[in-house]
């Protein structure tokens, strides 16, 4: 049957919406007619009614007392026997069902209304959102990636420091590998859920661990600046997360291109805090969260057990509160749990591991030169910790933060790279974390007074250049560009992320909206804030693409020759732990100091 | 059993359609030996306003109570039903579903908004042997309730802030719903909706010729001031629409009752083929009041009192103040209606 249909904006001006519906309409081969804006309803009508239209489509801005003039024409309509056969649907910005219903349409359309659901209801079928229900798939993506050197010299450089690693970890430990021993060989994470924990992993782990974990297990006491959730809590928490799963809707950022993976942070101190966090994260689109942990985790021996909150940075790891917030994610979400910087690093990306986490997090040269923990302690930590993430399939990016203290990008870089090769001889699949931000090292020279792309773009190259891998910027990207003002912080992540999308990188991490300035909890506006930003940075974008100046190109050559006069300083040491101490990767001058936390505690076994 | 169909229907938004509405539920609650059916040809029940953001009455209903709603109603009301038929009406919040309350509770309703769907509806409702089916209203809708058997019309200072207006435009309105009912006879003419100047133009012609003209549909206002304009002698003429709703619905009713005083003043007679009772008026001193300088809404509200005097003494049907005096009187003027009619 032919169906005719007749649209009428009831607006004086707009009818933009309209249009692009009718242009739709024809395209599915349908008959349109687009009266003029402001057409008289008795007018609209008759039209209507005497050249015999199916459906007619209306649109209105809504304003003060819009909806009283919209439910009068439904009224005229009905009264003249339009409604008898002739379906009637409402569109405009603030046009939702609910609205729709009330004004007395046989349909409302919304903003995002796609042009299948307008020929849907012309053409009387059911429309079924499920068909466009986003379909959101964890993607593996390393995977493509073959970690060849591009640059042979460099290969062979990375090749003998990491030789040189893998002999001096030889039968190395610390009591970091003993705890994550024992958790990979004696800790089930289902017998965990049955609370059927091994007696033998509750007798032996007390052990390796410092006081305060020690405490717990053996006289049950809780770390000081913890508390447990009561039953009360537990049980809210429990509903809001069944009733939160019922009607979740995940969304996708990303426009005509398919990278990058967006991050998203969370890690209010307080696992319930981190589910509302993470399910924003996930409704607004974001595709992984990154489990943020307090920073005296990471100094002290073994994990507390318990449904822990804290009113502190950062989510205290037990194995409790992972698992609460992983049976939370949504099945497209990926999940990292960092183990980077501190004592525990190879438990947790056991622990990690074992729960169900995606990715992880691992760099010994930031871990041991700007998060306080001893480098040689780190390194036998860090090996065991890539060999489990090997083991656990989960990738990891490697970090260099060590920037953020002022040590050069080619330094850190030169520690990433002999992170990843390291990785790579072990059988893991690294990703490279440059710095994507107001790089203080160029703060200080001055050299990007001009814009803040030429030298991001520059390090991407780079690192191109040198290895086929995949690339991470972050964490945040547009760090140290922000300020406490929402609006400013927000569109410079966005522009970050416009950047990292035009050079092609494989993922980014994005801050919330305060969270560089955040004097309290990271809010949810704020949140949502950055990923529509980011959301609308690459709509922006499509597959157009950014041009960096000259400079890119010059300062790319600088990191790569600064690069390789690290490693070739590294590999004639002939000793990477030393060359960590010495400051080989980064000057006490340039603010990186090797951390003392686990100091003498590396152990020939 | 007889059935009777009483429409909640209001001048404007916020008059206290969901108020009267649930004085009368609760007056059938209250009596255990009536059946109740419900149905809404807008979406009420919601929390806060869709328009003002003002918090909002709820509906609450116990088991028993037969409604017809549309399918994603269910998903947000506290009241659990259990559907008996998913009939074929879209609406859209899903397909109209006839159900019964097997756990009380809050109900959002939103069923068949148009008047065609609403007929169909309301014949299903009706084989359940219900006393009463309430049909409740949505702003300042009233063309289905061309399909009930009496109206309940609400109305107060969120349709006009001015009493003395207000009360007018009630006058009016009542004055509307009295309307003679005239007989259509073998030799009427009939039309459609009469929507162009061109239409006018014959109905004139046809009046000349016929003297008696039926237009099965309305009149839209621009025509009815040609009309108004054109018509000279029509002295012996008459002019017969379906019901007054027909009549309601051309646009503001100050206007159109002023314009249909001019023409019945040259002569003609001008009546309705389907009276509709008006049981009795609501009114509602609240109001959403808007601010400009923060660009939302504040509760506010007019003297009562001065209030019910002004429209009290200006039509003559039951006047009630159902957050004042509750349901009860109300409820027995639907009783004395239904036993009457």
């Amino acid at each position: 049957m032919e169906r005719k249909v007749l649209l009428a904006p009831l607006d004086p001006v707009h009818d933009i919406g309209l249009k692009m519906i009718k242009r739709g309409l024809e395209e599915s081969g349908l008959e349109t007619r687009l009266l003029p804006p402001d057409t008289p309803p008795e007018e609209i009508i008759r039209i209507a009614l005497d050249e015999k239209f199916n459906t007619l489509l209306l649109s209105r801005t809504l304003g003060y007392g819009v909806a009283e003039l919209l439910a009068r024409f439904v009224d005229l309509a009905d009264a003249a026997g339009l409604r008898e056969n002739v379906k009637i649907g409402i569109g405009g910005m603030a046009i939702r069902p609910e609205l729709a219903a009330e004004l007395g349409f046989d349909a409302g359309f919304g903003p995002g209304t796609t042009v299948e659901e307008a020929v849907a209801f012309v053409e009387g079928r059911e429309y079924n959102p499920e068909e466009t229900i986003i379909k959101k798939e964890k993607t593996d993506f390393t995977a493509p990636y073959k970690y060849t050197y591009g640059n042979q010299t460099m290969g062979n450089l990375l090749d003998k420091v990491s030789q040189q690693i893998i002999s001096w970890v030889g039968n190395k430990t610390s009591p970091g590998v003993e705890r994550a021993k024992l958790r990979e060989e004696l800790w089930d994470y289902q017998s965990f859920l049955k609370m059927q924990e091994n007696q033998e992993f509750l007798k032996k782990y007390p052990e390796l661990c410092d006081q305060v974990p020690k405490d717990y297990y053996l006289q049950g006491k809780i770390h000081p600046k913890t508390r447990e959730l009561t039953k009360e809590e537990l049980e809210n928490y429990q509903s809001f997360i069944t009733e939160i799963k019922e009607r979740m809707k995940v969304k996708k950022l990303q426009h005509r291109r398919k990278a990058p993976v967006i991050w998203n942070q969370y890690g209010t101190g307080c696992p319930f805090m981190d589910i509302g966090h993470i399910k924003v994260s996930e409704s607004w689109g974001a595709d992984g969260v990154v489990h943020f942990d307090p920073s005296w985790g990471a100094r002290t021996e073994g994990f507390l057990g318990g449904d822990l909150t804290h009113q502190e940075d950062g989510t205290v790891i037990t194995p409790n509160n992972l698992a609460r917030i992983y049976q939370s994610l949504e099945k497209s979400t990926l999940w990292q749990v960092r183990a980077h910087r501190g004592l525990n690093t190879p438990e947790t990306v056991v622990l990690a591991g074992k729960i169900g986490a995606d990715f992880t997090k691992i760099n010994v040269c930031y871990g041991s030169l700007a998060a306080g923990t001893d480098p040689a302690r780190l390194t036998v930590d860090g090996f065991y910790a890539i060999k489990y993430a090997a083991q656990y399939k989960m990738p990891f990016d490697i970090v260099t933060n060590e920037e953020l203290t002022g040590v050069p990008a080619y330094k850190a870089f030169a520690g990433m790279l002999i992170m990843a090769d390291l990785a790579i001889k072990l059988g893991a699949r690294p990703i490279l974390q440059p710095l994507f931000a107001y790089s203080p090292e160029m703060m200080i020279g001055g050299q990007m007074e001009d814009n803040y792309i030429d030298f991001n773009a520059a390090k991407i190259y780079a690192l191109r250049s040198i290895i086929d891998a995949p690339i991470w910027p972050g964490a945040p990207i547009g760090f140290l560009t922000q300020t406490e003002d929402r609006v400013q912080s927000s569109m410079s992540t966005s522009l970050h992320a416009l950047l990292a999308t035009a050079l092609g990188v494989d993922a980014i991490s994005i801050a919330s909206a305060d969270e560089a300035y955040s004097g309290g909890p990271i809010s949810v506006p704020s949140k949502i804030d950055t990923l529509r930003g980011v959301e609308e940075s690459f709509r922006f974008l499509g597959n157009a693409g950014i041009k960096p100046t000259a400079k890119a190109e010059q300062w790319q050559k600088e990191i790569i020759d600064g690069i390789e006069g690290v490693l070739k300083q590294v590999a004639a040491k002939g000793d990477f732990v030393q060359s960590l101490y010495d400051g080989l990767l980064g000057t006490r001058e340039e603010g990186a100091y090797p951390g003392r936390a686990g100091r003498n505690t590396v152990e020939e076994i | 059993m007889q059935t009777i169909i009483i429409g909640i229907a209001g001048t404007a938004k916020n008059t206290g359609k969901t108020t009267t509405t649930s004085s009368i539920m609760s007056e059938v609650k209250d009596n255990k030996k009536l059946s109740l059916g419900l149905t809404s040809i807008g979406y009420d029940g919601e929390d806060i306003d869709n328009v003002t953001g003002l918090p909002k009455p709820r509906i609450e209903v116990w088991p028993g109570v037969l409604v017809a709603v549309a399918e994603k109603c269910l998903k947000v009301s506290t009241a659990e039903v259990e559907v008996l038929e998913v009939t074929k009406f879209a609406t859209p919040l899903g397909k109209v579903i006839l159900g019964k309350v097997t756990k009380g509770g809050r109900l959002v309703v939103a069923g068949p908004n148009k008047s065609s769907e609403l007929r169909q509806v309301l014949n299903k409702l009706r084989h359940h042997n219900l006393n009463l089916i309430i049909v409740d209203g949505a702003l300042n809708r009233i063309a289905p309730m061309v399909e009930v058997d009496g109206l309940i019309l609400t109305t107060g200072a969120a349709r006009k802030s001015k009493i003395s207006e207000l009360a007018f435009e009630t006058h009016c309105l009542v004055e509307v719903f009295n309307y003679p009912v005239l007989n259509i006879e073998h030799d009427t003419f009939r039309f459609n909706s009469i929507l162009s100047s061109d239409a006018v133009d014959e109905l004139l012609r046809q009046l000349e010729t016929a003297g008696t003209v039926y237009i099965n549909g309305v009149i839209g206002e621009k025509s009815l001031m040609y009309l108004l304009e054109k018509a000279e002698k029509l002295s012996g003429k008459k002019l017969i629409f379906p019901d007054p709703i027909k009549l309601m619905v051309i646009g503001d009713i100050n206007k159109i009752h002023n314009i249909f005083a001019q023409l019945k003043h040259k002569g003609i007679e001008i009546g309705v083929r389907k009276p509709i009772k008006i049981i009795a008026l609501t009114i509602n001193p609240y109001y959403p009041k808007y601010r400009f300088n923060s660009d939302d809404y504040e509760v506010s509200y007019v003297d009562k009192e001065k209030l019910y005097e002004a429209i009290a003494g200006k039509v003559s049907v039951n006047v009630y103040n159902v957050v004042e005096e509750g349901g009860k009187m109300l409820f027995n003027d639907i009783l004395n209606y239904k036993n009457n009619t």
